[in-house]
């Protein structure tokens, strides 16, 4: 029966015909696509976020310091999260998930038998606090940290500290979400040891009833990340000084298995010449990238590789890309370079869990 | 004790099937007497490195024997050190060639050089055409630490040396060494280096005869005039029912293909390379994709690396 009616959909399909199709049917979107594999970029993205300054949200917010540049530097695993049902932000309320989660991992290291952090003999223990500076608007909730110590011999003293893991959402469009019994903080960035990170998000699942999923990034999305990032160096900073700062734009592809003796290639462009191809592919007035500039930016460099070895790097799969803004891996890991891209570098990251979400409400 | 321990070390790199190869060329046990209380087969890797540390400790095992033995791992394990390439130049009132490239001589001289900064072991050990040096400089503990030693290729007649990796604090002062005594005046070092010790040899030395010219330094142009030529065309003895279903597509552009790398590259093994960086300045080329670039000439500069990372190396147990 599915069947039947997208092929009649594919049949009927025409530029008139669509418009109206997606007027009658608002939660399918890719009507004639329903039923592919394959997803569907958007035309364009926003390059900037809404509130490129940071606007104080309550008077309180003056006097608390931001730890935007705690994630400076550090090499974090990222994670999409749905929203959390019957989360709080309030004091009393993140202590009692301290203690919910420090009995967790307790429990876990009676019930395996050995430590959740296998070099901790005396357990862990869980904390949960709120960081500031990250949410940017107004319906962003406040970012939330959680650290897991090992606990030490003489209990006063904190152990090192074994998981660190930021619960966090920047300019999230949640339109569909239930506010009063929903909050959404669907980027989890995450650092720590593998036994623990389980445990963690296993207990996360459990007590606020969401999904956690490891957020790969496949090829097409970093080539938007690195085409849109590209061109971040502003031109009061362009002096060789700052050029030799800000590393350049990296791109690096994995070769496929056939190729015996060669297993990747990396492509590094001086950032100099990165904004300068930058600025000519992307029109400097708007606040969008559009697909148009992110092919052509991609394929410029591709072409421009072609001609010097004649090997198609689009036959190869982009696996890992460096830009001003971040270090990006293909599984998941990102680095953020400085502290003035971290919101932009989260937006992004947010879209893309609004851009899976919606794709999976499709199927 | 200090050489029973290193000794110890260095018989925990062996791999189980290393040792009766190892020690008889090493020839410092009789390796029958061996086989009498030890089995290579059955017995653990400490038992069988125990028992040989006590047999030596019996013989009097002097730091000369343990040297050797050293040369003799690395020689047949050339692959687990990181190598660097050097080349050496002399000045122009002095002729081309070395004075001499006898083994004895050279190592003399050289462990005359080194005793002016260290206090130092220098053994060596031809092979082939190269000749090894084991250069142990004693440092300040009594502790002797990997990074403590380092070892040289050095092919004699050639301007080119080639060393495992050597601690900051020692570099400029063995180079200088190794400068005086081979009599040279500069030492630079080449952007080559590897762990592949062999493609590394290939590479500087045979330097013009590389590609579709290596046949003739292999001796594969001249066909053996006492060989017989094959006229009788052999059938195709394979499983001809699976065969026949399968078509090659664009059999003509792979056959090119080989054609034409084994004209430019040549038909015999190529030397492993592990990592090739090319830096580039030039024009823009895709210009067909960003039209705005059309009119810009200044040069892009642009670093591509060809790596193959992830290959699997033998382990080196201190």
């Amino acid at each position: 029966m599915a069947m039947d009616r997208s092929h009649m959909a594919l049949s009927q399909v025409t530029p008139q015909v669509t418009s109206n199709l997606q007027q009658q049917t608002r939660s399918t979107p890719w009507l004639a696509r329903r039923h592919t594999p394959y997803t569907k970029t958007p035309k364009s993205r926003r390059l900037t976020c809404k509130a490129t300054r940071r606007i104080p949200r309550t008077a309180r917010s003056r006097t608390v310091t931001s730890r935007v540049n705690e994630l400076v530097g550090k090499t974090w695993r990222v994670y999409s999260v749905s929203p959390l049902h019957s989360f709080t932000s309030t004091r009393s309320h993140l202590r009692n998930y301290s203690r919910h989660l420090s009995a967790y991992l307790e429990a876990e290291r009676h019930k395996g038998g050995i430590a959740v952090d296998v070099q901790s003999e005396f357990g862990e223990k869980a904390s949960f606090n709120l960081m500031h500076g990250i949410a940017l608007t107004e319906e962003d909730a406040e970012a939330i940290e959680i650290t897991v110590r090992s606990r030490s011999q003489n209990g006063s003293k904190d152990g090192k500290i074994v998981f660190t893991g930021i619960l966090c959402s920047v300019e999230y469009d949640g339109v569909n979400i239930d506010k009063e019994n929903f909050v959404a903080l669907p980027v989890f960035l995450v650092k720590g040891t593998a036994a623990v990170t389980r445990h963690v998000i296993a207990w996360l699942k459990i007590q606020f009833d969401c999904r956690i999923n490891m957020m790969r990034f496949p090829p097409m999305e970093l080539a938007w990340m690195v085409s849109m990032w590209s061109g971040l160096i502003s031109d009061d900073e362009n002096s060789d000084v700052a050029v030799v700062r800000f590393p350049s734009l990296e791109l690096m592809y994995s070769v496929p298995e056939e190729v015996k003796g060669l297993k990747s290639i990396t492509m590094t462009v001086k950032a100099g010449d990165a904004k300068l191809l930058w600025d000519s592919v992307h029109d400097q007035d708007s606040d969008d990238f559009t697909e148009e500039e992110m092919e052509s930016f991609i394929l410029g460099l591709e072409a421009h590789f072609f001609a010097h070895f004649k090997i198609n790097l689009a036959a190869m799969t982009l696996c890992r890309i460096t830009s001003s803004a971040a270090f990006i891996g293909a599984e998941g890991r990102v680095k953020i370079l400085s502290e003035k891209h971290v919101h932009q570098v989260l937006r992004h990251f947010a879209k893309l869990v609004t851009e899976s979400r919606d794709r999976k409400s499709v199927v | 004790m200090d050489v029973v321990l290193s000794l110890r070390r260095i018989l925990n790199r062996f791999k189980k099937t290393d040792f009766v190869e190892i020690l008889k060329t090493w020839n410092f046990i009789n390796i029958d007497d061996l086989y009498a209380s030890i089995d290579f087969q059955r017995n653990t890797k400490t038992t069988i490195v125990s028992r040989i540390t006590e047999i030596c400790r019996e013989k009097n095992i002097r730091p000369y024997h343990v040297a050797q033995l050293d040369l003799i791992y690395q020689q047949k394990n050339p692959n687990c050190k990181n190598w660097t390439v050097f080349k050496l130049s002399q000045t122009s009132d002095k002729n081309g060639k070395q004075e001499t490239a006898e083994y004895s001589v050279l190592e003399d001289s050289l462990r005359q050089q080194l005793a002016v900064f260290f206090r130092h072991d220098l053994d060596s050990r031809p092979q082939g055409e190269s000749l090894w040096f084991r250069l142990h400089i004693h440092g300040i503990g009594v502790q002797v630490s990997t990074s403590d030693v380092i070892y040289m290729v050095y092919h004699p007649h050639s301007s080119y040396i080639i060393t495992s990796a050597i601690k900051v604090t020692y570099k400029d002062y063995v180079l200088q060494a190794v400068l005086t005594s081979l009599k040279c005046t500069q030492l630079k070092e080449l952007q080559l280096r590897g762990k592949n010790l062999k493609s590394l040899a290939d590479m500087t030395l045979y330097q013009q005869c590389q590609g579709s010219f290596s046949q003739y330094r292999l001796n594969q142009a001249d066909c053996n005039p006492l060989g017989r030529k094959k006229t009788i065309k052999r059938k195709d003895s394979s499983p001809d029912a699976l065969r026949s279903r399968l078509t090659y597509e664009n059999l003509q552009d792979k056959k090119a293909r080989i054609c034409k790398t084994e004209e430019t590259f040549g038909t015999s093994q190529q030397p492993t390379l592990e990592r090739l960086t090319f830096q580039l300045k030039t024009r823009f080329r895709g210009q067909h994709h960003i039209p705005a670039m059309v009119g810009h000439h200044s040069p892009i500069h642009c670093t591509v690396k060809f790596e193959e990372i992830g290959r699997a190396s033998c382990r080196e147990r201190v």
